[in-house]
C-alpha cells in the first residue's frame, strides 16, 4: 500500500509448492523480492524496507 | 465440509497507539517476551505514565509448540499462551513501538533515551531490559550462507520442510533432543552431534531417541563446516577423540546449543557476566541506577517462562519504588 | 456450519464496525472449484456480509483469463483488495490461521486508506522507483 510500485503476495507454502522448491525454502516466513533476492524470518519494518531498496540496487 | 481455522486473534488486532518522542516516559519496557509482558501489566496497575518497545510479543515461547507445567497447566499449547499473555497487556493500552529494534541505549542526566532502528528517540526515567536470548550460532563456514537455505534454529518453525529428509542437529541438551523429536515425527532421518561427552537432555529424552529408529547419535564430535552451494548438501564432523574428519549427507542442520542474550544496546552501559548475561540483583537492579533487568537476558539463575513472569513483575516494582523514593511520582 | 465459528463472526463484524471507506474484495477461482478455492470463497462471502462497506467480486481465473493477466494474478485461490486503487496485496492459496487476522488487517488499513507505516519508513520506502515483486512464503499455522 505504501507505494505503488510493490505487489506483495502471501503465499502459502503446503498448497504452492513448486515455490517452495523454486526458492529453495526451508523456513518460513521467507521472503522474495522480485524473484532473486531472499530474506528469511520475521524482520522490523525498517529491515523489510532496507531489503527492499537494496533489491533495486539503490541505498 | 471441512473448513481450516478462521479465527480471529482480536489481540493481534487491536492497534496500540505509537509512544511520544517528546515526553519522557516514567518507565521503558524493551522486550516483548514474558519478562517484559508481565512488567507491562505491574507498571500498568501502578498508573505509571509508560510505554514498551519491541521487534514482536511473546519471545522464544513462540518458538516452541507446548509448554509444560506453566502454572494451572501440566501442558498448554505455547501460541495460545503467548496469545493470552499479549492479549492481557493490550487490555491497558499501553503504548508500543512494534516491529523496532532498538540500536542503542544512553544514559543522560536524569534520564535514559533509547534510539530505535526508524531513528526515533523515545526518553525515560527508568528503564527494563527484557530482550531475552536469541540462538547461539555454531560460527562454522557455511552457516550464515545457508541460513534458511538448510540451516535452521527451531524446528517447531521449520521441520515440516524436512519431511522424509536426513537432518544434522547440533547439540546435546534438552532443545537439541526434542528438535530431533520434532523431526521424526516429519519421518525424517536424524543425526545428532553433540561438542561435548555424553548427553544432557533429560533422562526420558535421551530414553526415547536412543530407542527411536532413523536416530545416530554422535557425541564429541565437532561440526566443522556445513556444505552446500544453493542448499545444505551436509556437514563435515571431526571426531575430538582421534580427530578424524567424516563427511555426514544432510538437507539440514538444526543448530540447538544455546542462546546468547539481547545485550548489544546496553552492553557498554551495565554490568554483564562472563556470558554476557545484565548482572541483576534479587530486585532486578543492575549496575546502573534506574535501570532494570528481567528474564532470559538477566543473571538469573534457570531460564523458565514462570520465573521470567515472576522477574517481570519485580522489575516493574522496582522501578516504582525507585521512582516514589526519588519523589519523582 | 459456515466457515466462521459464530464467535469468531461476532468478532470479525465487531472489527470491520470501525472500517472507515468501503473495500472491495476481488476473488479469483474457477469453474470447477478445487477445494481450497471453494473454502476461500465461502469464507470471503460470509466476511463481506458482516459489514456494508465491504463488497466482494469473484472471478474465474480461466474464463477472465485476461482480467487475471491484468492483475497480475498468476495462482488461485487469490484474494486481492481494492480501496481507492489495486493496492498490490495477493492472497495466494488458503488466507486461515494466522493469515486471516492479517486478512482483517489489511482490509481495516485498505479502509483508512494507510498501511499504517512509520514515517521514516515511509521516507524509506518513497525510494522506490521501479517494481518490486515481494512474496512473502508462509505456513499455515
Amino acid at each position: 500500500m505504501a507505494s505503488d510500485y510493490i505487489t506483495a503476495d502471501m503465499v502459502e507454502s503446503s498448497e504452492f509448492s513448486f515455490l517452495v522448491v523454486k526458492y529453495n525454502v526451508h523456513g518460513v516466513p521467507h521472503t522474495v523480492i522480485n524473484e532473486e533476492h531472499s530474506i528469511v524470518g520475521a524482520q522490523s519494518e525498517m529491515e523489510f524496507a532496507h531489503a527492499i531498496i537494496k533489491a533495486i540496487g539503490k541505498k | 465440509m471441512d473448513f481450516p481455522d478462521f479465527s480471529l486473534d482480536t489481540s493481534l488486532l487491536q492497534e496500540a497507539k505509537e509512544p511520544e518522542p517528546k515526553i519522557t516516559y516514567d518507565l521503558l519496557i524493551l522486550g516483548g517476551g514474558p519478562a517484559a509482558m508481565s512488567a507491562a501489566v505491574y507498571a500498568a496497575r501502578k498508573m505509571m505514565n509508560l510505554a514498551i518497545i519491541t521487534k514482536d510479543f511473546g519471545g522464544q515461547i513462540r518458538e516452541t509448540s507446548e509448554v509444560e507445567n506453566w502454572l494451572g497447566f501440566q501442558s498448554i499449547n505455547a501460541k495460545d499462551l503467548a496469545d493470552s499473555f499479549e492479549e492481557h497487556v493490550k487490555g491497558f493500552d499501553i503504548p508500543v513501538s512494534l516491529g523496532t529494534s532498538i540500536t542503542e541505549v544512553k544514559k543522560e542526566a536524569d534520564a535514559f533515551n533509547v534510539l530505535t532502528d526508524n531513528s526515533k528517540i523515545y526518553s525515560s526515567r527508568t528503564l527494563i531490559i527484557a530482550t531475552g536470548k536469541r540462538h547461539r550460532p555454531l560460527n562454522v563456514p557455511g552457516e550464515n550462507e545457508l541460513l534458511g537455505r538448510g540451516v535452521a534454529y527451531c524446528a517447531t518453525c521449520d521441520a515440516p520442510f524436512f519431511k522424509g529428509k536426513k537432518v544434522v542437529v547440533a547439540g546435546g541438551g534438552n532443545s537439541a533432543f526434542t528438535t530431533a523429536v520434532d523431526l521424526l515425527k516429519v519421518g525424517a532421518e536424524v543425526t545428532l552431534v553433540n561438542f561435548i561427552k555424553g548427553w544432557q537432555a533429560d533422562e526420558s529424552l535421551q530414553k526415547r531417541m536412543k530407542q527411536a529408529d532413523k536416530v545416530s547419535l554422535l557425541d564429541y564430535h565437532q561440526i566443522v563446516k556445513i556444505e552446500g552451494k544453493d542448499s545444505v548438501a551436509g556437514v563435515v564432523v571431526k571426531n575430538r577423540e582421534n580427530d578424524n574428519e567424516k563427511k555426514i549427507s544432510a538437507n539440514g542442520v538444526f543448530i540447538e546449543i544455546g542462546l546468547f542474550p539481547n545485550n548489544e544496546p546496553i552492553k557498554n552501559l551495565v554490568e554483564l557476566n562472563e556470558h554476557g548475561e545484565i548482572i541483576v540483583d534479587c530486585s532486578c537492579r543492575t549496575s546502573v541506577e534506574g535501570l532494570f533487568g528481567a528474564g532470559d537476558v538477566t543473571t538469573v539463575p534457570h531460564k523458565q517462562i514462570v520465573i521470567s513472569a515472576g522477574e517481570g513483575a519485580k522489575a516493574a516494582l522496582s522501578a516504582y519504588d525507585y521512582l516514589i523514593n526519588k519523589s519523582i511520582i | 456450519m459456515g466457515a466462521l465459528k459464530e464467535k469468531d463472526k461476532e468478532k470479525v463484524a465487531n472489527i470491520l464496525k470501525g472500517i472507515e471507506k468501503d473495500v472491495k474484495i476481488v476473488m479469483f477461482t474457477q469453474e470447477m472449484e478445487c477445494p481450497r478455492c471453494e473454502m476461500t470463497r465461502l469464507m470471503l462471502e460470509e466476511v463481506s456480509g458482516l459489514s456494508d462497506k465491504l463488497s466482494l467480486e469473484v472471478h474465474d481465473f480461466v474464463a477472465e483469463a485476461d482480467l487475471a493477466k491484468k492483475y497480475g494474478v498468476d495462482k488461485i485461490p487469490a484474494t486481492t483488495l481494492f480501496g481507492d486503487r489495486d493496492y498490490g496485496i495477493r492472497f495466494y492459496g488458503v488466507p486461515a490461521g494466522y493469515e486471516f487476522n492479517v486478512l482483517i488487517e489489511d482490509i481495516m488499513d485498505a479502509g483508512k486508506r494507510n498501511p499504517g507505516l512509520s514515517e521514516e519508513v515511509m521516507t524509506e520506502l518513497a525510494k522506490v522507483d521501479r517494481p518490486v515483486h515481494m512474496q512473502v512464503l508462509i505456513s499455515p499455522t
